[in-house]
């Protein structure tokens, strides 16, 4: 290792170290810790319970679609705020950030207002026959919403920086434009749009505030696994509860680490381009 | 690239997707999109929140358990925020300014409560401050209230919004490399303990920049009040109508420009 010549090291590397153990891995540990007590078989009861695994489906599925929706409109949008100039762009990035800095269970108030039968979008959609509020479509739209900035913030920065050159030698190459789109743009963009997807795919998966409102919350049907541990919690059923939050855990932390796996990839191809 | 993209209006080739036709579609749609899924949300809180009167309004927010709600958040916040901020700030500077052995995996750690679920950090927490939980016996004979009461939620919110700030900050600090500070330390050996003493004059122009960044950061957090944690570890009256929570909403929405000319900062 080089030698260090920036002052610091100690100090911050000490502050994060603490603070990260007792905000996060002393709470994380503890939680794994209960899960742990409660002994393999039991473990293995509570966790493939029927109503676990339909939990697992619908949250599983629902963030799918919602990830997938992401995916095209946070591209749509990325491109037109770094592509083009129009009045009110300057807006429109800031409004992506909104769905980030809302209070989970405002945006699902909101949205299940927007849903309802009677509401504003609700009401039209149950004219032909399309009910929002209370099924798995509520959920994805609920999911949708939160992880929306997810994409756009990660492929946005990218897309600022491509190089011209590169769609430039593409069109002396006689390329037509969704050819260069495809084999020159969007591999460049692959990385971050992965990490971008992880990510959202991750907060979709874990979201709660927003979707309890507009799920209906039935088991089998539209019971989300956040809310399962939340109900056993309720029961209090804590070492059930930790196994289930044990489970979502595993699976934020999987996701994370692809993410970080992405990411890393992803800057080495920048810094190389 | 920011320099050659403000000369666009130079001759020079249509790049991919600058057709008329292409852009105007392009732009309806996503707009019409945006309109529908951002701003109706927002909108149908305004107007439900008013939908009885400014009267009624102004009785809800008058209401004393709403004054004590917006006031306990607020509290949450300012406890909460300054404290992330140094921490972002403090993780942001060990990671990227110096290579340590597991640094990939404190970043992953760091990142953890941005993508598990909210209730995953209650239940969490419950099992550290809960009466079953770790330090459950001890703080109960000691007559410590943490959970159900203001320490769990700051407790909460912080696990919540860690990642803000750092996260914020890598990513730049990391595109800005170390030559600066390095340099500045070098030419300046006797104020090496105290980096602040011994930026140079861009580098202090950076740290600026970042604390841009740093304050965006925490702005998010702060408005990011960590309801669902709360309805556990605080158990709070949780806000019943709309009016109540619409107030949420006034907490800045992050339109900060400067955020984008950051990227484009000198590197």
């Amino acid at each position: 290792m080089a030698r260090r010549i920036l002052p610091g090291l100690p100090l911050t590397l000490g502050i994060t170290l603490v603070y990260v153990a007792i905000i996060v891995v002393l709470p994380l540990g503890a939680l794994i810790f209960k899960a742990a007590s409660l002994g393999p078989e039991d473990y293995w009861r509570i966790v493939s319970s029927e109503r676990a695994i339909a939990s697992y489906r619908i949250t599983i599925l629902c963030a799918l679609a919602a990830t997938l929706f992401n995916l095209v409109f946070g591209l749509a949008l990325a491109w037109v705020i770094v592509r083009y100039r129009f009045p009110g762009r300057r807006f429109i990035d800031a409004l992506v950030d909104l769905p980030f800095a809302l209070p989970t269970a405002v945006a699902g108030i909101a949205l299940t207002t927007l849903f309802a039968s009677n509401g504003w979008f609700g009401a039209p959609l149950a004219a032909i026959g399309i009910k929002v509020a209370y099924t798995p479509l509520g959920i994805i739209i609920a999911m949708a919403f939160t992880s929306l900035p997810f994409i756009v913030r990660t492929v946005q920065p990218v897309l600022e920086e491509l190089d011209p050159a590169l769609e430039e030698a593409g069109q002396t190459l006689g390329a037509s434009d969704l050819e260069i789109f495809l084999r020159v743009i969007l591999p460049q963009l692959a990385p971050a749009l992965l990490a971008g997807l992880s990510l959202s795919f991750a907060r979709s998966l874990g979201e709660f505030g927003a979707i309890i409102f507009i799920a209906g919350n039935e088991p089998f049907e539209t019971e989300i696994t956040a809310l399962l541990a939340f109900i056993r919690l309720e029961e209090y059923d804590y070492p059930a509860s930790a196994a289930i939050a044990s489970v979502m855990l595993l699976a934020a932390f999987t996701m994370l680490a692809v993410t970080n796996l992405l990411q890393t990839r992803a800057l080495r191809y920048t810094v190389k381009g | 690239m920011a320099k050659a993209q403000a000369r666009t209006k130079t001759r020079r080739p249509p790049r991919i997707g600058e057709a008329p036709a292409f852009r105007n579609t392009m732009i309806a749609i996503v707009l019409t999109l945006v309109a529908l899924v951002i701003v109706a949300p927002l909108a149908v809180i305004g107007y439900e929140a008013f939908s009885k009167g400014i009267a009624y309004f102004g009785k809800t927010i008058a209401n004393s358990d709403t004054r004590h709600a917006i006031l306990m958040t607020a509290l949450t916040a300012l406890i909460a925020v300054p404290i992330n901020t140094a921490f972002g700030v403090a993780a942001a500077w060990a990671i990227t300014k110096f290579d340590f052995p597991g640094r990939r995996l404190l970043l992953i750690v760091i990142e953890i409560p941005f993508s598990v679920s909210p209730i995953v950090a209650g239940v969490a927490y419950l099992f550290v401050y809960g009466l079953q939980g770790l330090f459950g016996k001890t703080l109960q004979s000691a007559d410590v209230k943490i959970l159900f009461a203001l320490p769990g939620i700051v407790l909460a919110s912080m696990f919540v919004t860690a990642p803000f700030v750092a996260r914020e900050l890598i990513p730049l600090m990391q595109a800005q490399g170390r030559d600066l500070e390095e340099a500045a330390t070098s030419l300046m050996p006797a104020a090496g303990g105290h980096s602040s003493s011994s930026r140079s004059p861009t580098s202090n122009g950076r740290c600026y920049m970042a604390s841009f960044s740093a304050t965006r950061g925490s702005w998010v957090s702060s408005a990011r009040s960590p309801w669902s944690q709360a309805i556990f570890v605080a158990r709070p009256t949780p806000c019943r109508c709309i009016s109540n929570c619409s107030i949420t909403i006034t907490t800045p929405s992050v339109p900060l420009p400067q955020h984008r000319s950051l990227r484009h900062s000198p590197s």
